[in-house]
């Protein structure tokens, strides 16, 4: 249907074209449509990569005005008390302080809230990266039993019976709000979501004061055979986005990867998440289960809980303090003004 | 996908008007009459689904006994049927339908949504039929497509409720019952949600036969029986203790999909009216 539909709008912009007499009226109102689409340019850093926009979605001022105003909106839950700023909080580079999110009545979910900063730039979504899309993820939070637990139709329905929603979505869509055009409009807000202005920005363009001597000790280390963290956290966004084993102890509730292809091997293997904005997104992990950035490198540190499909990459480290330190420190340089909800 | 017909349809004759706009551009608005469409050469068939328990057909909701003497009530029962073909005298194929989906609940009628029944009809072309055939389940070409690109109406689309958000993939079938497996009252629930490519399954060719004139209805009834389900020889379902799976997360889970969802299309039948 998807393809036929695109048939139908371009045989009626022909119909439009070549009966102009009788549909001037109609080709008005196109006309103001595309006059009301002004692309939304997004502000790439000149050292960040690409970003993939679907064909389906194109981004407009309009659009990405009314993604924002839906994203902060708690009555897309079901009982009008969670928004997604709930959980992915402005001033938190869009994570959540809690280990696991609460959802609508206390519901409390099974993982922790991922940053949203630079979400446009993954080509996969969800801690087991089963997700294609950001259109595709609304749903998930949207219809989660332990998230908003609405239906899609019916939280359209709702935003429907709003008459400046109405007039919203019939402004950037030319159309009401479907699950198509809810789900286009959030994914479209959360594309601008871009940093690039960290301290670490500035020092891979160039600027070699932009890190302090410990930070700088922090990097090399980082980047360093021995610790190897940039082989898995690597490229600008400090995540290769595959799906890896950190050496965690998989919870019996949470096999990761696992739950999607069944297989033994997958165990414990989890999305690499982004290290942008790292200070700001505690807690850490799948689960939320270190309360603190020092937590995680002793962590890295015994090498791991030793558990099996452990990658071998993850071994004991034999940190010295001031290595610590120095890691910790170039931790703080990934911090961008917008992930504080500058 | 009746609806999705019906849009090929509707684009088909807006594409057909189009280029007659272009080709008599100055006709627009005051030319000559268009021929309409010719009626096509079509017969109708009505497929309704029956779950049974022994003889009798089961109703929504309410307590009946099993074989095995436990009791239950079906609270839910939906599946997606898709590459729905009729087979003609000569072995050749007409696809009736893309794909379908069966809701055992009743309508309710306070509700203005878009909602499914037990019951599917479509067009096919007039002819001879000896056989029917369809996968139970979304194929893999479609099962990774965007619920909110198909209408409300569609099955495919979100409203269904059978995508699995997380996976982003369709559920193939889902049964949820109460169940009294000998403890004096409904506590224990049954639970089975499938889906994966891997348990998408396609039905042997039912005989049937059909010689449908242009404008003829016929039905079919496709059923099961309950205990078909779990009690099949040699895969049978140990339902006090294999009663909830949602396929994915163990690999007990799929096993379990996997034995029910065998027994399930196994004791699918076709029967004609
Ligand atoms: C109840 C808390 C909660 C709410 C409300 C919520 N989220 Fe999330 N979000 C989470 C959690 C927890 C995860 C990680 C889920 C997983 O991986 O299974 C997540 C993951 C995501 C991801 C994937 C991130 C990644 O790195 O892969 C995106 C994108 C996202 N959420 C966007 C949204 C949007 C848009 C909304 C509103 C429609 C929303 N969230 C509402 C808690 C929430
Ligand atoms: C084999 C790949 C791999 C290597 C090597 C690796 N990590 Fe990770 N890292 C991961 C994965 C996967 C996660 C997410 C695990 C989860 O979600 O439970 C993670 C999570 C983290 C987190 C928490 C992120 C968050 O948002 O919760 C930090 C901080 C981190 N790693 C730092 C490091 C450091 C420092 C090193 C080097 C000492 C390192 N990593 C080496 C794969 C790796």
């Amino acid at each position: 249907m998807k393809k036929t539909f695109g048939a139908f709008v371009l045989t009626s912009v022909l119909l439009l074209v070549a009966c102009s007499t009788e549909t001037e009226q109609k080709e008005d109102n196109l006309v103001t449509l595309q006059e009301n689409h002004v692309p939304f340019e997004l502000a790439i850093p000149s050292h960040f990569p690409d970003m993939v926009i679907p064909k389906d979605n194109p981004l407009t001022v309009a659009k990405v005005e009314l993604g924002k105003q839906l994203f902060f909106d708690p009555s897309l839950s079901v009982d009008g008390s969670v928004s997604c700023a709930s959980c992915h909080l402005p001033s938190k580079a869009f994570s959540d302080v809690l280990a696991v999110s609460q959802g609508v009545k206390g519901a409390v979910t099974e993982r922790n809230s991922p940053s949203l900063m630079n979400i446009g730039f993954h080509p996969i979504f969800m801690r087991e990266g089963a997700v294609p899309t950001l259109e595709l993820q609304v749903l998930s939070p949207l219809e989660g039993e332990t998230e908003m637990a609405h239906n899609i139709v019916l939280a359209c329905e709702r935003l429907n019976q709003d008459s400046t929603y109405r007039a919203r979505f019939q402004e950037v869509f030319g159309q009401s709000a479907t699950p198509f055009t809810l789900t286009r409009a959030i994914a479209a807000y959360e594309r601008t979501l871009i940093g690039g202005d960290a301290p670490f920005d500035a020092y891979l363009l160039g600027d070699s004061t932009a890190l302090t001597p410990l930070q700088q000790q922090g990097y090399a280390l980082f980047t360093s055979d021995r610790l190897a963290c940039s082989s898995c956290h690597s490229g600008v966004l400090l995540s290769s986005f595959a799906l890896e084993h950190n050496g965690l102890k998989p919870r019996d509730t949470d096999p990761g990867l696992m739950r999607l292809t069944l297989n033994e091997a997958d165990r414990g293997k989890f999305k690499v998440p982004s290290l942008r904005n790292i200070a700001l997104t505690a807690p850490y992990m799948h689960d939320g289960r270190f309360a603190s950035l020092e937590a995680v490198i002793e962590h890295y540190n015994k090498g791991g809980d030793g558990v099996t499909n452990q990658d071998e990459r993850i071994r004991s480290l034999s940190l010295q303090e001031d290595e610590k330190e120095a890691l910790l420190a170039f931790f703080d340089a990934l911090t961008e003004a917008s992930g504080k909800g500058e | 996908m009746q609806l999705k017909q019906t849009y090929q349809w509707i684009t088909g004759l807006t594409l057909v008007a189009a280029l007659v706009a272009l080709t008599s551009f100055s006709g627009c608005g005051n030319g000559g009459p268009i021929d309409p469409p010719k009626p096509p050469d079509v017969a109708e068939i009505t497929l309704s689904f029956d779950l049974e328990n022994g003889s009798e057909e089961l109703a929504f909701q309410a307590p009946f006994t099993d074989v095995m003497g436990y009791q239950h009530r079906l609270l839910t029962l939906k599946f997606y049927l898709s590459n729905l073909v009729l087979v003609k005298a000569d072995g050749s194929t007409e696809e009736v339908d893309e794909v379908v989906l069966f809701d055992y609940k009743p309508i309710d009628p306070s509700l203005n949504n878009p909602q499914w029944t037990r019951e599917v009809s479509f067009t096919l072309p007039s002819g001879d039929y000896t056989g029917i055939q369809f996968g139970v389940g979304i194929p893999a070409d479609i099962n990774d497509e965007d619920p909110t690109t198909y209408a409300n109406e569609d099955p495919l689309s979100a409203f269904s409720n059978m995508y699995w958000n997380w996976a982003t993939m369709y559920r193939f079938i889902i049964l949820e019952a109460e169940s009294d497996t000998g403890t004096g009252s409904f506590d224990h629930d049954i639970l089975i949600h499938t889906g994966l490519d891997d348990l998408y399954r396609t039905s042997p060719v039912y005989p049937i036969s059909l010689s449908l004139a242009s404008g003829d209805q016929a039905a079919l009834t496709l059923s099961l029986d309950w205990n078909d389900i779990w009690y099949a020889e040699g895969a049978s379902i140990l339902l006090k203790e294999e009663h909830i799976t949602h396929t994915t997360d163990t690999q007990e889970d799929f096993d379990l999909a996997s034995r029910f969802t065998d027994n399930f299309v196994a004791g699918l039948k076709i029967n004609q009216e």
